[in-house]
């Protein structure tokens, strides 16, 4: 099991305006070519259907992406397709490490950080939000495969 | 990069610091004690990693929230 503490948000404090607290994680996502990114803080949403990063994390570690199959997201009022990819994600709290593979969408919706949705993240753990102690633990499922 | 190793050394960050790139996506160190790239969005940010000749595989990606309050995520549909 891996433990994360949650993450204040906005990270800088601003007179008048309360700070949140979220489930935000570090994550690697690697794509066919070895090629990989880092996000210090992604957003487990258990809201989200599916796992969305940038469009361009997939030009940038060349993901092949499927076709356009017409589906879309609503991001602060606007539009914006997206298509999915093959990704390996790699999870890790510096004590426990975790690799697996999963389908993700990537989309040009300016998102601030990458969201970890049901499918691709959420569907392979046990996430346990612990809102006193602003802690979330992670512990895989039975489903989850591990890569080498 | 060793994940608690920057989460260590990203907390030191002044906020003074923080507050230079409010609303701006960042990269942080390898090792997560220093800002060593910024930009307006994700693209200008990989310009900058690439301009300064820095490995895009060796810095955290991150976003400075500004004032703003989310309300939510993404609504998906077909």
């Amino acid at each position: 099991m891996m433990e994360f503490r949650f993450q204040s948000f906005p990270p800088i404090p601003t007179p008048g305006l309360k700070s949140s607290w979220r489930p935000l994680i570090p994550i690697e996502i690697t794509g066919p070519t070895g090629k990989s990114r880092t996000s210090r803080h992604a957003l487990i949403d258990s809201g989200a259907d599916d796992t969305l990063f940038p469009r361009l994390t997939a030009d940038q570690i060349a993901i092949p992406l499927r076709s356009d199959a017409g589906l879309g997201i609503r991001w602060r009022g606007q539009p914006y397709r997206f298509r999915f990819g093959e990704v390996e994600f790699a999870l890790t709290d510096g004590i426990t490490s975790l690799r697996w593979k999963a389908t993700v969408g990537f989309s040009d919706a300016p998102l601030r950080y990458p969201l970890l949705g049901q499918s691709g993240f959420l569907q392979y753990f046990d996430v346990t939000f612990l809102g006193a102690d602003r802690i979330v633990r992670i512990a895989p499922n039975p489903t989850f495969v591990s890569l080498p | 990069m060793d994940v608690r190793i920057m989460q260590q050394n990203s907390e030191r960050i002044p906020v003074e610091e923080l507050q230079r790139y409010k609303g701006m996506h960042v990269a942080l160190s390898a090792d997560g004690s220093q800002i060593v790239a910024s930009g307006d969005s994700l693209a200008a940010l990989e310009a900058d990693i690439a301009a300064k000749g820095l490995d895009p595989e060796q810095v955290w990606f991150d976003y400075i929230g500004g004032d703003e309050i989310e309300l939510g995520g993404v609504e998906f549909f077909e």
